[in-house]
């Protein structure tokens, strides 16, 4: 079974008057347990295709089914509860809360699964443990170099046991060795953890070391590489 | 979510921030100080006051005055209500309510004894007053304030050492505690010592305690009243309101022509300084009239600390100095009201009824301190708005910090919403930071009222404690803490509302792009 089907999925924006075609009649499929980039220029709709995926946004027209579930029919209820235990994000700017330690960022969806505390502590360890920092969970963001803070909050995208990671440009913000280590990361955990991940890049590099490969321009498919 | 989590997180974050969690606070504080003390005040004069009268008045006694007739309350009504308007027409029922209208009206013998057959009345006696000049210590120079109170209208409760009168027309007194602390202040460089021989202020000096005033003899001065005398004989000079009513009456038709109107108003002016009556009630030349009576008893301190109780027909005696008037408090003239004395406090209330019905105005201790209440409540409701002032604009200010935080915290809400937040949950994190602004404004605000009160209460006995056994003047009921909790916390929460809304309704993907 396909992990991801979109099927003509379209998101149109209005600024003003005008009208913004993010995605256009965009159909794709992933396979389950598959790593898949999303490549393309600036504007091509990558991060909207991301945020469908993840249940942030809505679509205009069209279905996107992620697991079986038809994510345009879900009530934002619904779409935070799948947020919640199905999806985990990671983000270009780590987006951490500042106030909370690394151990405390990674407890926070946790937290909103209502996990008892005791529990918390342990899953929260494990994954910090997991991500190589066992030894920096009580530092706050600020006190971790960028490497570090992306480690956590990839810790943090796992803490629920999602079956789909989204990572919108994971590198982004880090250099070129950091970088490498974090797509190793993610490329272990994939393999090792058979969930499915779609990472928005760039970077040819990162792009290459994915099964598949969608390039996008002004909101269509325009090639689909599928590597053995 | 947990509330346990929720709750922790709700207070972490206005840690983040907190100079301006307590900025905001403030207004909740002042509110909550403002409330408890004025509530507590209010709650601990009326208490304190209900206190003093029960101290002082007799609880079996019931006041009645004749329905038609003499009342000052309602002459300053008729006086006053007739300025700016057209004349009234005068009515037969409110006939008493026009000051040319007039009279006064006594007790009448017959219907003494028909009050003296309620059932459970034990006695009924006129009621008396005495206008005392001043309290003496037989051999001692110097003179005192006094207020001079018929037994009837203390009863028992009032003593505190010694014992109650022999008889009812015996020349004996019952005087107050606190005249302990005036007499033994003897400043002996006041030249009014000169010429007491010293053993004889050092015999003063030695009255200390309680026992050493009983069995001393006191001289009370009596003063009599022309005016009242006047009322006493049944024939009150009322040229004085006439007097009045004719500069009324040229102050709301004034003539056309002004110097006429200079004229005239020079001329009633003049009337008014040299009326007779004006003078008699404003003068009195005539020498006090002295009373001796034995100290048998001593009274607890209280709020008037001048009081000589006197048995029921001694003070007759002296009242009849102040109308001069010999057959006054008798069956010829009972004078303008009277108290009955129930055997049972259960009959009081049926007593007031059954006197009512027989055309009197009646009202009992309790009414009396059912009034008190009501002033009080009244007087706190209004102080109490100056607290809702405060809660008002703290209330605004709760408001703009929070939107002002959903802005900042924009991005923090789109991440939570990243990871899984509903909107119910982003709503309750900020309702309830709004709540927990009001909470810990309200503890903070009750705690320094109550900090204040102990102060207002310390300074209060160290004040007047010497004269009151007991002076607390503010008194925090049990109920206040937990309602201005409830209270404050209801007030975030309400201002949290519309922020929290807002903030449950951001779009998780602009809200992740906020830079």
């Amino acid at each position: 079974m396909a992990a991801i089907e979109t099927e003509n999925l379209t998101r149109i924006y209005r600024v003003g008057d005008e009208e913004v075609r993010a995605l256009d009649g965009l159909s794709i499929t992933v396979p389950e347990g598959a790593l898949a980039a999303v490549v393309g220029p600036s504007g091509s709709g990558k991060s909207t295709l991301l945020a469908l995926l993840g249940g942030l946004d809505t679509p205009s027209a069209g279905r996107v089914s992620v697991h079986g579930d038809a994510l345009e029919r879900m009530t934002p209820e619904q779409l935070a509860a799948y947020r919640l235990n199905s999806v985990g994000f990671i983000f270009q700017d780590f987006f951490l809360l500042g106030h909370l330690t690394a151990l405390e960022n990674v407890e926070v969806p946790l937290k909103l699964a209502s996990l008892e505390r005791k529990e918390r502590r342990a899953r929260s360890a494990e994954l910090i443990e997991l991500v190589g920092l066992g030894h920096r969970g009580g530092h706050l963001p600020n006190q971790l170099s960028g490497g570090e803070r992306q480690r956590v909050a990839i810790a943090r995208a796992l803490a629920n046991h999602p079956k789909l990671v989204l990572a919108d440009e994971p590198t982004g913000n880090l250099d070129e060795k950091i970088g490498r280590e974090i797509i190793e990361t993610l490329v272990k955990l994939n393999a090792e953890q058979k969930m499915t991940m779609v990472l928005v890049t760039h970077n040819p590099e990162v792009a290459a070391r994915a099964a598949r490969q969608f390039r996008l321009g002004s909101g269509k498919l325009v090639e689909e590489t599928v590597q053995e | 979510m947990k509330f346990a989590d929720l709750i922790s997180d709700v207070f972490l974050n206005l840690t983040r921030k907190k100079m301006r969690t307590a900025l905001t606070m403030v207004g909740v504080v002042i509110g909550a100080v403002a409330v408890v003390t004025t509530v507590s005040l209010g709650h601990g004069l009326s208490a304190f006051l209900d206190q003093q009268v029960r101290a002082v008045a007799n609880p079996l006694t019931v006041e009645a005055w004749p329905k038609k007739g003499a009342s000052p309350d309602k002459v300053a009504r008729g006086m006053f209500k007739s300025i700016g308007r057209a004349p009234q027409e005068i009515k037969k029922e409110k006939e008493d309510e026009f000051v040319g209208a007039f009279e006064i009206k006594t007790v009448e013998d017959e219907m003494m004894q028909k009050l003296e057959q309620i059932e459970g009345v034990d006695r009924v006696r006129p009621k008396v007053f005495v206008l005392a000049r001043s309290f003496q210590l037989n051999g001692d120079p110097r003179e005192f304030d006094a207020i001079v109170v018929p037994w009837i209208d203390a009863g028992p409760q009032v003593l505190s050492e010694g014992s109650v009168f022999s008889d009812d027309n015996a020349t004996e007194c019952i005087v107050s505690e606190a005249y302990l602390e005036s007499l033994r202040t003897i400043n002996r460089a006041d030249p009014i010592w000169k010429d007491v021989p010293e053993e004889e202020i050092k015999a003063l000096e030695g009255i200390v305690e309680p026992e050493d005033l009983i069995g001393k003899t006191i001289t009370i001065r009596v003063v009599k009243h022309p005016m009242l005398a006047l009322a006493g004989q049944g024939n009150m000079d009322m040229s004085a309101f006439d007097d009045l009513r004719g500069l009324l009456f040229l102050l709301r038709n004034p003539p056309q022509d002004f110097q006429l109107f200079l004229t005239e108003l020079f001329l009633k002016l003049r009337e008014l300084q040299n009326s007779e009556a004006i003078k008699a009630m404003s003068e009195s030349e005539e020498e006090p009239i002295a009373f001796e009576a034995k100290v048998v008893g001593i009274a607890k301190k209280g709020l008037l600390t001048n009081i000589i109780y006197v048995p029921d027909e001694f003070a007759a005696e002296m009242g009849r100095v102040l109308f001069d008037n010999p057959e006054m408090y008798t069956e010829k003239n009972w004078g303008m009201g009277v108290v009955l004395l129930a055997k049972d406090k259960a009959d009081v209330q049926r007593i007031k009824t059954e006197v009512k019905e027989m055309g009197f105005r009646a009202h009992t201790m309790e009414d009396i301190i059912g009034k008190l209440h009501a002033f009080f409540a009244t007087l706190q409701s209004v102080l109490v708005i100056f607290g809702g002032i405060a809660f008002f604009v703290a209330t605004f200010s709760i408001v703009n910090t929070l939107l002002m935080a959903v802005m900042e915290r924009k991005r923090e809400i789109g991440v939570l919403q990243a990871l899984g937040a509903t909107r119910a949950h982003i709503m309750k994190i900020f309702a309830c930071e709004a709540a927990a602004i009001g909470l810990l404004g309200g503890l903070l605000g009750g705690l320094a009222g109550w900090l204040l009160i102990q102060g207002g209460n310390a300074f209060a006995h160290y004040k007047w404690g010497h004269i009151i056994a007991s002076a607390d003047i503010f008194v925090m009921p049990v109920w206040l803490f937990p309602v201005l909790l409830i209270f404050t916390t209801l007030l975030g929460l309400g201002a949290g509302v519309y922020p929290a809304y807002r903030a449950s309704r951001l779009d998780p993907v602009a809200a992740l792009r906020y830079e």
